[in-house]
């Protein structure tokens, strides 16, 4: 009986992996997460929201003052530039950090630090 | 008489320069409607910001006095610029400064004069401090106020919630009507789009703020 290369399989092992190695695509992502400096006033904080509901594909926003956290849902299908959001954030006054995209649900981000 | 009138223009210009208790920017895009009100003072803001470092508006302000006659009231409209702010990772300290003309009357007399001054806070999740220094100037007066404001919260709020602060505040005008310093405790209470504030000064007088955004 043949046996095929073991190359062969490791190869195959990696086309399917690779997607989850890499993090969820843009075409999967449904939130994106910022770390946010400057954060620490609600009053001055509703800025944010503001600027980013204001995105065609912006769904709900979470601001987190606690952990210096933003969150966005994208619509279905949808997806906002690094530079669209940097803006949107440094227009309301604020520095982002770090952006990254995530296939976590906007409400388990907002459970993860509920009482 | 010439300088009755520029000491009364003078005052008024106090009483118009008299300073909210929180930022004089919100956030871009905010129109903010201030009312403050406390045993002898009466005072009505509104701001809009077009961008988070500039809000344009314009105020009222009645100063009541045991003597009628004295009761003045002042107009005025202002320019505030955030000249700097430092965005850290649990902080944020800002720098503001700010202009003003006004329309002053009472005690028989009317003039115009102009203000200036400058502001820098830097807060936390459960400290605030700010100062803040103002000048006024008018044909026969110039004078300056301070302000010192320190902040600790109870507990950390939350973008959703209401927060709660215990502010203690000291307040010197020198050269004006009195150089008597005036030392104040506060409970401030707000969340996104409401503030409000009351206290009592040293003297026992009251004193209430209210500010919304829009």
């Amino acid at each position: 009986m043949n046996r095929l290369h073991p190359v062969f399989f490791v190869s195959i092992l990696l086309v399917f992996a690779s997607p989850a190695l890499a993090g969820p695509s843009e075409a999967s992502a449904r939130t994106i997460r910022m770390q946010v400096n400057g954060l620490v006033c609600a009053f001055c904080a509703h800025g944010i929201k503001k600027a980013l509901s204001e995105i065609p594909d912006a769904g709900d926003v979470h601001v987190d003052l606690e952990r210096k956290l933003v969150a966005v849902a994208l619509n279905d299908g949808g997806d906002i530039s690094d530079a669209e959001l940097n803006r949107a954030l440094t227009d309301a006054g604020y520095t982002v950090v770090e952006i990254a995209r995530t296939d976590q649900s906007i409400d388990s981000i907002k459970a993860e630090n509920s009482d | 008489m010439k300088a009755r009138l520029g000491a009364a223009v003078a005052a008024l210009l106090l009483v118009a320069a008299a300073p909210a208790a929180s930022r004089p920017i919100a956030y871009a895009g905010a129109t903010t409607v201030m009312f403050d009100a406390g045993a002898d003072r009466r005072e009505a803001l509104v701001f809009h910001a077009p961008r988070y470092w500039y809000s344009l508006g314009a105020g009222w302000q009645r100063h009541r006095s045991d003597d009628p006659t004295q009761t003045r009231e002042v107009s005025f409209v202002r320019a505030n610029l955030l000249a700097r702010r430092w965005n850290l990772p649990s902080a944020q300290a800002n720098a503001f400064v700010w202009g003003s003309v006004g329309s002053a009357r009472g005690g028989g007399a009317r003039g115009t004069g102009a203000n200036a001054g400058f502001q820098i806070d830097y807060e936390t999740l459960d400290f605030y401090s700010m100062l803040k220094s103002e000048w006024w100037t008018s044909s026969a007066w110039s004078y300056r106020s301070d302000t010192a404001q320190l902040g600790f919260a109870p507990y950390r709020h939350r973008y959703g919630g209401w927060a709660t602060w215990l502010v203690g505040m000291v307040e010197n005008n020198a050269g004006a009507l009195s150089g008597t310093p005036e030392y104040s405790l506060l409970a401030r209470f707000f969340n996104e789009k409401a503030w409000i504030e009351a206290g009592v000064n040293d003297r026992g007088d009251p004193r209430l703020m209210l500010m919304f955004n829009f």
